[in-house]
């Protein structure tokens, strides 16, 4: 397994033990600041988080490709 | 009431932890996508370097061999020429040979310089493909470098902020015996006017808005209106003697220019402080709004 998809791994596990803890604060946490924080604070960090990831895949798969057509 | 608090304190802070241990993560892949990017860049670098080298390599060969065959062909030709002095002429046969060598070689050498031309070819459409691919990485990776900067800092302390609700609850309920008066006034106060500031003008002001100050600390400005920020304050000036209030005053003209200055808030923004407790004294009132006005802040007694 390349480098980079080993990198692609850790960030997806790490952002889906994050993102576990994240829907099970959301069960408890039962005010309006809930909402603020997700609007304003989570939303962001998803999109950015699952941007990158794929990214690093899309990246991943061409360095790979690369290393087997290169000699 | 409670229970379901600690329940959702407990929870909260694990939260924060979580994106506490997200943050490392986060940031330990991008500095070992960074490592393995470049890395890559200079194999490739010298991969293409290599492809270089052997199509000059190549070239040298092709023009030797060419040599060859011409020095083959004039030998074979003198061979073929040669006459003795009865006319006769003599067996080529090394010479042929020695021709048909020469062209071998030269073909050899016209496909070893065909392959190290599509070899270098391949590798100039790799680098070219991968540093888009790169490029197009180094977008979304910035983002996250932000994120990791700033964003989930700055989420980290929202559930810090919300925490510190939970507390000001579970102490009073608990009767409040282990937090200071003020400190729990100051609490309690600065929740009940987000929430009064809320209720009267839904969507159109934040409240509590975390934004980056000098050296990249966070701060938390508790009303940003389009144009202005405005602080609230809770402590009771009159109480305090001339050096205190002086001090408390410094503290507030520092904490809103350092507000004013971050690149996160609107260019110059209007500062404005609103304190809760309206001093008796016109004397100490009027020093008060003497003082914050040199430094172009307004002042907003309550009542």
């Amino acid at each position: 397994m390349s480098s980079l998809l080993s990198s692609y791994q850790h960030i997806t596990q790490a952002w889906q033990k994050l993102r576990g803890q994240w829907l099970a604060t959301s069960e408890q946490w039962r005010d309006g600041v809930h909402q603020r924080f997700e609007r304003e604070q989570w939303q962001v960090i998803e999109t950015t988080v699952l941007g990158y990831a794929e990214n690093l895949e899309a990246l991943a798969a061409v360095i790979d490709q690369m290393r087997r057509n290169v000699k | 009431m409670s229970s379901e608090i600690k329940v959702e304190e407990k929870s909260l802070r694990a939260l924060e932890s979580a994106l506490g241990r997200f943050q490392r993560e986060a940031q330990e892949t991008l500095t070992a996508v960074q490592h393995e990017v470049s890395r890559t860049q200079s194999w490739l670098r010298e991969r293409h370097d290599y492809w270089q080298r052997e199509r000059e390599q190549a070239r040298r060969a092709l023009d030797q061999a060419r040599r060859e065959v011409q020095r083959a062909e004039a030998a074979l030709s003198a061979c073929l020429a040669w006459r003795d002095d009865e006319g006769r002429g003599r067996s080529c046969w090394s010479e042929e040979a020695a021709l048909r060598a020469a062209q071998l070689e030269l073909r050899q050498a016209e496909n070893r310089l065909s392959a190290a031309e599509a070899e270098l070819q391949n590798v100039q459409r790799w680098m070219a493909r991968v540093e888009q691919a790169v490029g197009e990485y180094a977008t979304y990776a910035d983002r996250l470098s932000d994120a990791v900067q700033s964003g989930l800092p700055q989420a980290q302390s929202f559930v810090r902020f919300r925490l510190s609700d939970l507390e000001l609850y579970l102490q009073m309920e608990g009767g409040a015996k282990d937090l200071s008066e003020a400190r729990l006034f100051g609490l309690f106060a600065h929740r009940a006017e987000r929430e009064a500031v809320e209720k009267a003008f839904p969507g159109r002001v934040k409240t509590e808005v975390w934004v980056t100050e000098a050296e990249g600390k966070r701060g938390r400005i508790d009303l940003l209106l389009p144009d202005s920020i405005l602080d609230y304050k809770f402590s009771d000036l009159e109480t305090k003697r001339p050096a205190a209030l002086r001090r408390a005053l410094r503290e507030v003209v520092s904490q809103l220019e350092r507000y004013r200055g971050s690149p996160d808030t609107p260019q110059g923004a209007a500062l404005a402080v609103h304190f809760g407790f309206r001093p008796s004294s016109d004397a100490i009132r009027q020093y008060v709004e003497d003082y914050l006005s040199q430094h172009s802040i307004s002042v907003m007694w309550g009542e």
